[in-house]
């Protein structure tokens, strides 16, 4: 199952619940009350029979024309990608077919990748001009980028002074500003949570986790 | 030994008391995942996947297992009741499901898949059953070049069947083929992209990777795309026995619906998913009155949740016999036995018939459990979509991390965690998919290894792979897919114009 929560864009008519854009960009699905979606080509999971009809419903509301062409970064990053590659193949040894080196296999998948890269390159050139595209925005990058930084934060500390108090600063913050919970319950669970799994991994499976500043002090 | 003995010692290590509490375990977990969009099977896999490494190497597989098929169940009560498929593969179900529950059938179309869930589960049993030893001794004969052969089309057939471009696909596939070169040279012995680190030298892990990937993207994308989550409401639901009448239409869907998923399954890049659907696009050609499909017709929720846990069942097939992982799923099942240092291949069932055997006993035990537990639990639940998606995703997070690390006591996989699900993340944005990748990473040193092998063995000739009639006939397959991915956007861009065409006039 090549994409397993890609509930894709779907739109609810149940009278409390409305949602869209979940997963969207993994399985592009549109689920309509006729239900008349799979046709011939629903044999190959590639039932998308209409631009998302949900793009004015996009869970952060916001608008699908906005924002960049995903397509050409794609191919961009796909083309670094492919020069990364072989560039670091080159110096292993290559050898022959019949004598593979170290470097052969590697540099033929930098070659492979350099050909797809070409391709994505082609068919994002002869792409018809009433597609449209997926588009990236930096407002839908902000919370998950703030997450991101978040988890680097986290592991430097976790370093630094073992593993309860970053997890607690960790959850706390993430219930209370992605999740909008109130103070109390996120401090609560951040705490609690922090803690038993603190005691659950580090004393009950002997989980040899970097010193734990308060662990220590408190289970002294 | 005999179908009836084996089967016996299956039993015996599925009755295990601590292997029932892992089938119980599995298919809980499993339906509680199928209920909570926003966190699939993959992801949840992926999450446990350190937590299987102090399991015997049966135990662990039972209980993936449970939860895969239990997922299976549980994407339908959320599909049913509220148009909310929890996962892929009961998106399909939402069509017909929802609507019969519109009508007040909820209780029935509940009631017919997981009969049909349950029916479809031992069909798949069977099969697998009688078509796994035929398999693997047919497998025993298999050279270099078949298994070579055998992984392209594996690749191949996950990027072919994924949600969006097949190029991209491929391209994500590569890319797991290049990191899993990172380490020691299996031949040679020369590391490889290490650049004196000793944390490469091993390469990289491939807990972290699939975790990273599945788990932690999948928890960055929802903080911003957030998964739906129930406020208010209740399901109620009467009258779960689908009526005689209900029972005579869904027969012939549920016997269909069973052979096509198991069919299905075993095809490489196979799974829940491309079965449903399939089902549902066979059963509305065959309708004498295919307008009813859409509106609650209960043979378009009873075909497809019983292919759909056919085809998880009969997935298992292609890895326990050929050490081939046909979906992203079962390419966790092969890191995780990886893990516990057995190698799925086609001596797995008679070095190791525990294993094998184990599992089969135990799907059937667990589907049982499934049949039982799920409608009585229906309304239960039902209450888990109150859980707040950011509150499970921040703890998800956390014990991802501290699972990672225990594996090998180590900082760095924590942080190759972190950057697989940064990477992931960004693949979901850019429209790359990561299970291709994901599959290609644990089949890559098996292409490598089985290349480079038909290499020294025809002294650098490649006509090897085309020559041998088992893996000339692989390839062509794999290259009449690529051939048909190719013309198929072209096709459907004709289509797209004629649907535009169509919706303005």
């Amino acid at each position: 199952m090549p994409c397993e929560a890609g509930a894709g864009q779907l739109r609810v008519d149940a009278p409390s619940i409305v949602l869209a854009g979940h997963s969207g960009r993994c399985g592009r699905w549109s689920v309509r009350p006729e239900g008349d979606v799979v046709d011939a080509e629903g044999m190959t999971g590639r039932a998308v029979t209409d631009p998302p009809p949900t793009a004015a419903t996009d869970s952060d509301g916001g608008d699908r024309r906005r924002g960049v062409d995903a397509e050409p970064l794609a191919v961009a990053l796909q083309v670094v990608g492919a020069g990364v590659l072989v560039v670091l193949s080159l110096p292993m040894p290559q050898g022959s077919l019949s004598q593979p080196g170290a470097g052969f296999w590697p540099m033929c998948l930098g070659v492979a990748l350099a050909v797809l890269a070409l391709v994505s390159g082609a068919q994002w050139l002869m792409r018809s001009r009433t597609a449209e595209p997926d588009r990236v925005r930096l407002g839908e990058m902000l919370i998950p980028g703030a997450a991101i930084l978040s988890l680097v934060a986290y592991l430097v500390a976790l370093g630094e002074v073992g593993f309860t108090l970053p997890s607690i600063v960790l959850i706390l913050g993430w219930l209370r500003f992605f999740g909008k919970e109130t103070w109390r319950l996120s401090l609560l669970l951040a705490v609690l949570g922090a803690l038993v799994l603190a005691v659950l991994f580090d004393r009950v499976l002997g989980v040899p986790l970097p010193d734990d500043l308060l662990l220590s002090w408190m289970l002294r | 030994m005999g179908v009836i003995e084996s089967l016996g010692l299956g039993l015996e290590t599925a009755l295990q008391p601590e292997n029932l509490l892992y089938v119980l375990v599995g298919v809980l977990l499993g339906m509680v995942v199928g209920v909570l969009p926003g966190l699939g099977p993959t992801a949840t896999i992926a999450i446990l996947l350190p937590f299987t490494y102090a399991m015997e190497p049966e135990s662990a597989i039972i209980m993936i297992a449970g939860i895969y098929y239990g997922t299976m169940y549980g994407g339908t009560i959320t599909s049913v009741l509220l148009n909310l498929p929890g996962e892929a593969s009961s998106v399909v179900t939402t069509f017909d499901g929802y609507q019969m529950a519109r009508q007040g059938r909820a209780g029935p179309a509940l009631g017919i898949a997981a009969i049909g869930s349950f029916v479809g589960g031992m069909v798949a049993v069977v099969g697998m059953i009688g078509l796994a030893p035929v398999l693997a001794r047919l497998a025993v004969g298999f050279g270099p070049a078949e298994f070579a052969a055998l992984a392209v089309l594996g690749i191949t057939m996950v990027c072919y069947l994924g949600t969006r471009s097949v190029v991209r696909s491929l391209f994500a596939a590569v890319v797991g083929l290049a990191l899993a070169t990172v380490g020691v040279d299996p031949v040679s012995g020369s590391p490889r992209f290490t650049y004196g680190s000793l944390n490469l030298l091993d390469g990289f892990d491939f807990v972290a990777i699939a975790m990273g990937l599945f788990g932690v993207s999948e928890i960055l994308y929802n903080l911003q795309h957030k998964p739906p989550s129930l406020v208010g409401g209740r399901g109620r639901i009467a009258g779960i026995w689908p009526s005689r009448s209900d029972r005579k239409e869904a027969r012939g869907a549920i016997v269909r619906g069973s052979l096509l998923g198991s069919a299905i399954g075993v095809l490489p890049g196979g799974g829940g998913m491309v079965s449903s659907l399939a089902s549902y696009a066979m059963e509305k050609r065959r309708a004498k009155d295919p307008s009813r499909f859409g509106r609650g017709a209960i043979e378009g929720v009873a075909g497809p949740e019983t292919a759909n846990n056919a085809s998880s069942v009969t997935s298992f097939i292609p890895l326990l016999t050929l050490g081939i992982p046909p979906n992203p799923v079962l390419a966790l099942v092969f890191g995780a036995l990886i893990l516990q240092n057995v190698t799925p291949g086609p001596g797995l069932i008679n070095e190791r018939p525990e294993i094998f055997w184990g599992v089969v006993a135990s799907i059937i035990i667990g589907n049982l459990i499934l049949l039982l537990l799920n409608l009585p639990l229906v309304g239960v639940f039902i209450q888990l979509l109150r859980v707040r998606p950011v509150i499970l995703g921040a703890f998800a997070v956390v014990v991802s991390m501290l699972g990672v690390f225990s594996l090998a006591n180590s900082l760095f996989d924590m942080w190759l965690l972190l950057g697989a699900g940064v990477v992931g993340y960004f693949m979901k944005l850019l429209g790359f998919e990561p299970g291709p990748l994901v599959l290609a990473f644990v089949l890559g040193p098996i292409l490598e290894r089985s290349f480079r092998q038909s290499m020294l063995i025809s002294g650098g000739d490649l006509s090897i792979f085309v020559t041998r009639p088992f893996s000339a006939a692989l390839l062509i397959l794999a290259v009449l897919l690529l051939v048909s991915a190719i013309i198929r956007p072209l096709r459907q861009r004709r289509l797209d114009r004629a649907d535009k065409v169509a919706v303005n006039g």
